[in-house]
């Protein structure tokens, strides 16, 4: 299963993605959680390898603006896109933000 | 504000998207940011070859011999001197990729297309590494983007060879490209032919003289160099991604004036530029967007509400790699004009300061050299500005007055929450105290 999250550079969500890993343990312990870059995120809806195409894609707060053309990339393969609450995201609320994402998985 | 905000949201929003989304203005900032990682390597290169320290030269060539310069330089050509290339292959691809197009083949025709219109080299019929580097940057983004527009115009229009079944999908693949191929190299040498009658020469000198030139003379300019700032801030404010939004529209140039540094820059003569990519990231984004350090600093050491020294913190170490979103959402600075007056202001104070403390020579100008944006201040300044004290100090004094704006605005904020902090806990107490 494959958890993305997706940010300007993949930077700032890569911090949130380490705490997810921990929350991940407990959770879902086959989660799959990465961070990439809005340029790259195409790549992880576009392909048709079961192993790297994303279950999920999280966006951060600060490109939002992206959503509406990603949801519908995404709708096109089924693969749920949402943006991670702002308040969460600040507060690097990894557990969270994975129980989020596990639910738009279901 | 949350009226305000509502109405901002809705109406900023939709054009943020806009630009944002806008296919071609995105390829091309995908795209340059393609060869940065390898600029970065060839700017660490270019400062090994000219530490400036004196006898630093004689030392190298005791131990590596006169020669020492010699594989650095090779570097730096397969670096530095192939931006054009990386960055038109670059963009080439991430557009097509954007029109569902085969990206790779997409971008090898529109490479090809690059190298027909480069100009000769002395008559000679080869070509100059001058011609390959970030000199070339407007070339290269417009063969670029018009070689996909003639694939795509191709493909759409159903010009295509198409294999009978049977034959392998990667054969066919390679024959899918064909006519593509042959439409643009086509449209591309007529161009060449074309432009070669004209006063101009070469499609390069064309783009710089009508293109190039103006928008340097724009993005250079400190009125080109505020009204980004404040884009870009106002942008964080509502919690949009500003660099990324104006940097679509404004990185080619900054990039553009980059490469003109570095080429004096490595001819050793005075560097021409204030404002390239480096300006913004090394000396008015210290801690990120807004020259945040200084407030995650005010809220480690200083504050007294729990909550916000919590978080500065928490954002420090992030903090001095110049990633604030911890801040922006966390504090926060988005939606809250007590802190984003300030966010706002801070960086266009630093931008007023750092334009005339170059332009004058007080301080260094960036050399051109790829620091990356995420370098800790103190040492990036250094590095950006070819081994300058002067670029350290600057950093160390604008960081110094972030600080100073910061401060009576992060006082209102922390007392806010202490009071609300001691409420809570005597809302807490007497709820205790009744039960």
């Amino acid at each position: 299963m494959n958890i993305v999250l997706c940010c300007a550079a993949g930077m700032s969500t890569s911090l949130l993605v380490e705490r997810m890993k921990t929350a991940a343990k407990e959770l879902s312990p086959e989660a799959n959680i990465i961070a990439v870059a809005e340029s790259e995120i195409l790549q992880y809806i576009e392909t048709d390898d079961r192993n790297d195409r994303a279950d999920v894609i999280m966006l951060g707060p600060q490109i939002r603006y992206k959503l509406k053309s990603l949801k519908h990339e995404g709708e096109a393969k089924g693969i749920p896109v949402e943006v991670i609450p702002s308040v969460d995201y600040g507060m690097i609320n990894g557990k969270k933000v994975l129980e989020l994402a596990l639910s738009l998985i279901k | 504000m949350n009226k305000v905000g509502q109405f901002l949201e809705e109406k900023v929003m939709p054009v943020a998207a806009k630009i944002a989304e806008q296919k071609h203005l995105t390829a091309i900032r995908d795209g340059l940011i393609l060869g940065i990682p390898i600029l970065i390597v060839g700017s660490i290169i270019l400062i090994l070859a000219n530490f400036p320290v004196t006898g630093y030269p004689e030392f190298m060539a005791s131990i590596f011999g006169e020669f020492w310069r010699q594989p650095l330089v090779i570097i730096y050509d397969a670096t530095f001197a192939f931006y054009g290339v990386f960055s038109c292959l670059g963009i080439a691809f991430r557009l097509a990729e954007k029109y569902k197009i085969d990206a790779l083949s997409t971008a090898v025709i529109a490479l090809s297309c690059f190298v027909i219109q480069l100009p000769d080299h002395h008559n000679t019929w080869s070509i100059s590494l001058s011609f390959t580097g970030a000199g070339v940057l407007f070339l290269a983004l417009l063969t670029a983007i018009v070689t996909v527009e003639i694939c795509r115009l191709v493909i759409k229009k159903g010009i295509v060879i198409r294999m009978p079944d049977g034959v392998p999908p990667s054969v066919s693949r390679s024959f899918v490209a064909l006519i593509p191929a042959a439409f643009s190299i086509l449209a591309a040498i007529l161009i060449r032919i074309a432009v070669s009658f004209t006063a101009y020469g070469d499609l390069n000198s064309m783009i710089t003289q009508i293109i190039s030139a103006p928008l340097a003379n724009l993005g250079a300019s400190l009125f080109g160099v505020i009204i980004s700032v404040l884009m870009i801030h106002l942008l964080w404010s509502l919690g949009l991604h500003g660099a990324m939004i104006v940097e679509s529209v404004m990185l080619a140039i900054w990039m553009d004036l980059m490469g003109k540094n570095l080429a004096a820059y490595q001819a050793g003569q005075a560097i021409p530029y204030v404002v390239t990519k480096q300006f913004f990231d090394m000396w008015l984004y210290i801690g990120g967007s807004g020259a945040t350090l200084a407030l995650v600093c005010l809220m480690a050491f200083r504050a007294r509400s729990k909550q916000v020294k919590t978080l500065g913190r928490m954002a420090l170490p992030a903090g001095i790699f110049n990633i604030n979103e911890p801040v922006i959402f966390g504090l926060p600075i988005v939606m809250n004009p007590t802190i984003a007056i300030p966010f706002i202001l801070t960086p266009v104070v630093l931008a007023v300061i750092t334009y005339f403390a170059m332009s004058t020579g007080i301080v260094a100008r960036p050399a051109g050299l790829a620091v990356p944006w995420t370098a800790p201040f103190i040492m990036s300044g250094f590095l950006a500005t070819g081994g300058k004290i002067s670029g350290v100090a600057l950093q160390i004094f604008n960081f110094i007055i972030a600080g100073l704006i910061y401060l009576p605005f992060f006082s209102v904020w922390d007392k806010k929450k202490l009071e609300e902090e001691q409420q809570a806990s005597t809302a807490a107490n007497s709820k205790t105290l009744s039960a």
